[in-house]
């Protein structure tokens, strides 16, 4: 086991490195001329340069790379050029409603698909699993952008339920915080809500196959007992594992609808500071982003290895 | 019931309060009174808020005329009126004497005097601070403080523009030992202070209780708030989120706000020009006939009707309606797709070309005067490709190193005619007559001669079609009803809120 | 549930699939030679109207037909969908093959590189190749290519590492054939079906993402008809044209739902085991 673990963790290590490596080669493509844009289209050419040199951008690229990974180790990830604050710290402001709105995304998704993709298996072939099928097909199928427009549409605009977006932050209150994320989370949970109905789906019946189940059915234990208890501790490991490489994606998705709900997210900062050429910034987001669901895989891995000793890789 | 069922059943139940019904967000009121607050969307946030090292207009949105104040004022009407300095007075035009306002104060409570006045334009026109329009204050040869209140600048020679530059957001007041706190916490003499900014979501302003106009401003606290998509903006101001919609109100828009009976639009005119630009150094653009035939091949009307849903007129040149020395030559090159044809062949292009037009999707309209624009020059056999590419990449490649064939921006400075006296901007229009008469408007102080001289350039303009100008983007605002003072017409880019308040 | 029906349920399953698949593709081709009008001619006196006879999915802001917008826009959800699942292929099938058979720091360092590759998004990475070399419909689909590659990759890799210890391949190496010969007449045609299954995942997915790409201004570029930027003009539209939304969202949902029944008939065919 312990093996195994060290083995992980140096994969993860090294992948890492290769993340760094690429977001650094790639960042360094883009074209556009950060002391233009941050002094403005009328600015001359020889305070454009200066302004390049104070900003580093005159050096080597393989220096540069190395003080920028230096610095990021030592949690200095440069400061933003835009906002003249320290990169890290606007990727801790964000945080403050990117994480919550993935984890209410995340909340939303399981209290949805886990009961409907155990309530579809245990009732496969019968009515109750064609329409659970039928709506998880059409969730996957609707784009999250069109899905947070029209809640607004809906339960802003004309029920005038919720907030039309933005975001006041915390200091007014936990509720209206949460009241303002409660339809972004909804958009974007839905899609991965119907993917996870359907994962939840197939690794219960999978499991409702096992010997060991016949065997607890054939005890005369009640169907939901059945389900409930067994198979779902069971079924938990492609569960867990699939809810794992989600959040992932949950983050990825809030890039999006972080421009329909103006949200002051992580999505928007990254985003804003590609238009701006805030190399910085660009670096930090989205070495973060990355570095995120690089440690979230490889925390699915572990927790893989734990769930069920009988699987290795290789 | 299972423990699963009961957690669902407690988590719908805790979600409920959530959905509960939300009234309008107006901070500060109390039953009776008005409400003394404002909350303002912007649609773009400002790369730092210093107006000495950024032109951007969303800084001079945010900044200009709230925060930060110049010697001269543009109004409303366009005029230009004493501000910070009382009156001036020159016997020869080339020495002014300023006699600013008394008992004017920064927001950090120091006396603002003559010596700032020295400080800022000195520093404006030095080279080395890298100011945007430093162009502006070249001709300035000496300052000299005559006393607290008193400064004479005196100018290397004759510039009809003097004045009025004084007055541009590049020539803000502030004071020197706030300079390094420009870009995040500028200090001014304004009617309101920076409170905070929220960097990616709002800036909040609040009242300047020593503010040097007694009786303004009359909101206690206004919030910029960034929201950079049209539609969220609206579906903002429609649930009550937002009081005004300052920028960013689509022109298909308008009607669903006009119909809204807690809403009202204001409707009025910009200096913004929409220019097609074309690349003059570049073939076959170089050929003026070509740039004839395009003006020709376009239906301005018709962009107006399609881009922008009937807002906004029809332009003829660079000087828009605001400018006093304006001519509608909007028909002098008439759409007239045979006359396209005709020059194209003469030009050596009887199968038209291939062009590529380059648009920044950040301002929307750019992408949809594309692509009315696109259908009527394929009429005359130029095969025009949309090509977005997002605001860095055109302030580099096209606005930097003229890389491109065509391309659609707004231009919204007033007076920049100068522009196309340039031959190094983006448009590498190179007329040594134009630069010529341009100068010569430039120090010809008598009004007549001056407004013969600007319809030469505007004929000029016509003749030589280095763009082609297209329509000028109206002011369209859209606000809850009750919101008073916003100004009508925008003569210079800002968001004055001086006098903005709520009325029953 | 007998053994019959629940065979039925399958095939219907696929059945329905390619059907709708089929449909999509015909419309798609056909869009190249035939549409009820021209997708790019403005009507400027027409703009927003209703579905009606002359035009029956409405018109959109500048007056074009939308139902022959819908039907070009097939070809290019098609073509997008066809260069993502094809760079997603053919690489990741590559790379998994390499580090599948030969194993060792090659296939480490390999698998290192996937998973690095995997932490960018879609979205993500499509913003900074699209920032680096301009938007278009072909750099995105690139960009979302190479974001699908870790999956065909590890999907490869897992077949081979499998087969790879099997009889039939002990056996042919024991008979001393070469390793391209292994691969390609035994590991190859068994991996097949796991990859076309994961094709007909990854085509819908690539859909959905050109359909964001194209919202924040970064696929395909006006005027030409895509599902995504239908969507993307019409919601500025929403209020009083709530049909122009309506067609391209329902064409990607079709789109989606068709290829998902396609992937998941196909998946319970080739491996009856699977539920």
């Amino acid at each position: 086991m312990r093996r195994y673990v060290l083995r992980r963790l140096g994969a993860f290590v090294a992948t890492l490195g290769v993340v760094s490596v690429l977001v650094f080669v790639v960042i360094r493509v883009l074209p556009g001329d950060p002391a233009l844009i941050i002094m403005g289209t009328e600015a001359s050419p020889e305070a454009a340069a200066a302004l390049r040199r104070a900003m580093g951008l005159d050096r080597p690229i393989p220096v540069q790379y190395l003080e920028w990974v230096a610095g990021a180790l030592r949690g200095d990830l440069g400061r933003s050029i835009q906002y003249d604050v320290p990169v890290g710290n606007l990727i801790l402001s964000r945080l403050r409603v990117t994480l919550p709105l993935t984890l209410l995304a995340a909340l939303f998704m399981t209290t949805l698909a886990l009961p409907l993709g155990v309530y579809a298996a245990t009732h496969q072939r019968r009515l109750g699993d064609y329409v659970a099928m039928v709506a998880s097909q059409l969730g996957i199928a609707v784009p999250s952008f069109w899905a947070g427009l029209l809640l607004i549409l809906v339960f802003a605009v004309q029920l005038g339920w919720t907030r039309a977006g933005g975001f006041d932050g915390w200091q007014a209150g936990i509720w209206p915080g949460l009241r303002s994320l409660i339809l972004p989370g909804i958009a974007l949970g839905l899609i991965q809500a119907a993917i996870l109905t359907r994962t939840t789906r197939s690794a219960v019946l999978d499991v409702l196959r096992a010997d060991h189940v016949r065997t607890a059915r054939a005890k005369g234990l009640s169907e939901r007992v059945v389900a409930w208890k067994h198979v779902l501790r069971n079924a938990l490991i492609t569960i867990v594992t699939i809810l794992g490489l989600q959040l992932g994606q949950l983050l990825a998705g809030s890039i999006v609808l972080e421009n329909v709900f103006y949200l002051p997210g992580l999505g928007r900062l990254a985003l804003g500071a590609i238009s701006a050429r805030d190399l910085p910034v660009v670096q930090g987001v989205v070495l973060f982003v990355a570095a995120v669901i690089v440690t979230l895989n490889f925390a699915v891995d572990l927790l893989y290895g734990l769930l069920d000793p009988r699987i290795r890789y290789e | 019931m299972t423990r699963l069922t009961a957690l669902l059943v407690s988590l719908v139940l805790a979600l409920v309060p959530a959905l509960a019904p939300v009234g309008p967000a107006t901070a500060g009121t109390s039953p009776t009174a008005l409400p003394t607050s404002l909350v303002v969307q912007t649609t773009s946030e400002p790369p730092g808020l210093d107006l000495t090292a950024t032109p951007a207009s969303a800084t001079a949105a945010v900044v200009f005329y709230n925060l930060q104040e110049a010697l001269v004022k543009v109004d409303q009407h366009g005029k230009l009126v004493p501000w910070l300095a009382e009156r001036w007075h020159t016997s020869d035009n080339l020495n002014y004497t300023f006699f600013l306002k008394g008992g004017v104060r920064f927001h950090n409570g120091r006396a603002f005097t003559a010596e700032d006045v020295k400080y800022v334009l000195d520093r404006a026109r030095n080279p080395e601070t890298k100011h945007p329009h430093q162009r502006h204050y070249e001709d300035i040869a000496s300052i000299h403080v005559r006393d607290q209140h008193t400064v004479t600048i005196t100018l290397k020679k004759l510039n009809t523009m003097f004045l009025y530059n004084l007055a541009r957001q590049g020539s803000v007041m502030y004071p020197r030992e706030a300079l390094e706190q420009q870009k995040s916490q500028p200090v001014g003499t304004g009617p309101f202070i920076l409170a905070r900014w929220e960097r990616g979501d709002r800036i909040v302003l609040k009242r300047n209780p020593d503010y040097h106009v007694k009786g303004l401003p009359k909101l206690d606290e206004v919030t910029f708030r960034f929201i950079p998509d049209p539609n969220a903006a609206l579906a903002a101001l429609q649930a009550g989120d937002i009081d005004v919609l300052a920028f960013g109100l689509g022109p298909e828009s308008v009607e669903v706000v006009r119909r809204a009976p807690s809403l009202q639009v204001i409707l009025g005119q910009t200096t913004n020009d929409v220019i097609l630009a074309l690349n003059n150094s570049k073939k076959p653009y170089a050929d003026v006939r070509v740039r004839r035939a395009i003006t020709h091949a376009v239906n301005k009307e018709e962009i107006v009707k399609g881009a922008m849903f009937g807002f906004g007129r029809v332009l003829g040149t660079n000087v828009d309606p605001l400018n006093p020395y304006f001519v509608d030559m909007a028909q002098a090159v008439p759409h007239s797709p045979e006359k396209a044809k005709q020059l194209l062949a003469e030009a050596g292009y009887p199968n038209g070309f291939d062009a590529v037009l380059k648009v920044p999707p950040q301002y929307p309209y750019t992408v949809r005067t594309g692509e009315v624009l696109l259908g009527q020059l394929a009429k005359v056999g130029i095969r025009v490709r949309l090509e977005q590419i997002e605001w860095g990449q055109w302030l580099d490649r096209v606005y930097k190193n003229a890389d491109y064939d065509m391309t659609i921006i707004g231009h919204a400075e007033a007076w920049d005619a100068g522009n196309y006296a340039n031959p190094k901007y983006y448009y590498r229009f190179d007329s040594a007559r134009f630069q010529e008469v341009y100068k010569q408007a430039e120090s010809t102080l008598d009004d007549g001669k001056r407004r013969a001289l600007y319809h030469d350039l505007q004929k000029m303009m016509v003749e030589e079609a280095p763009v082609v100008w297209l329509y000028v983007y109206p002011r369209l605002v859209a606000a809850k009803k009750g919101v008073q003072g916003i100004w009508k017409d925008l003569p210079t880019p800002s968001m004055d809120l001086t006098e903005v308040s709520w009325a029953k | 549930m007998s053994k019959a029906s629940r065979q039925a349920a399958r095939h219907g399953s696929f059945l329905l699939g390619a059907a709708i698949t089929a449909g999509i593709v015909l419309v798609a081709v056909l869009s190249l030679v035939y549409t009820p009008r021209d997708p790019l001619s403005m009507d400027l006196d027409a703009r927003l109207l209703a579905p009606s006879d002359a035009h029956p999915m409405g018109t959109d802001q500048f007056g074009r037909d939308l139902l022959s917008r819908v039907m070009r826009g097939a070809a290019a959800s098609l073509v997008v969908g066809a260069v993502a699942v094809a760079i997603g292929m053919g690489a990741g099938v590559l790379l998994g093959m390499l580090g599948g058979y030969f194993g060792g720091a090659l296939d480490e360092a390999l698998m290192r590189i996937m998973d690095a590759v995997y932490g960018f998004p879609a979205v993500l990475s499509a913003l900074l190749v699209t920032a680096a070399f301009g938007p278009g419909i072909v750099i995105s689909m690139v960009a979302v290519g190479v974001a699908s590659v870790p999956i065909f990759a590890r999907l490869t890799r897992g077949n081979f590492l499998t087969l790879r210890e099997r009889e039939f391949v002990l056996a042919a190496r024991a008979l001393g054939a070469r390793d391209w010969t292994i691969i390609r007449r035994h590991i190859l045609p068994n991996t097949l079906g796991p990859l076309i299954v994961q094709a007909t995942i990854s085509f819908p997915v690539a859909i959905l993402a050109e359909a964001a790409l194209s919202y924040l201004g970064l696929g395909t570029q006006p005027p030409n008809p895509s599902w995504g930027l239908m969507l993307k003009d019409a919601q500025s539209f929403l209020g009083r044209s709530p049909w122009y939304a309506l067609f391209p969202g329902c064409a990607i949902a079709v789109a989606v739902l068709g290829f998902n029944l396609l992937g998941d008939g196909l998946r319970d065919l080739l491996d009856p085991r699977a539920s």
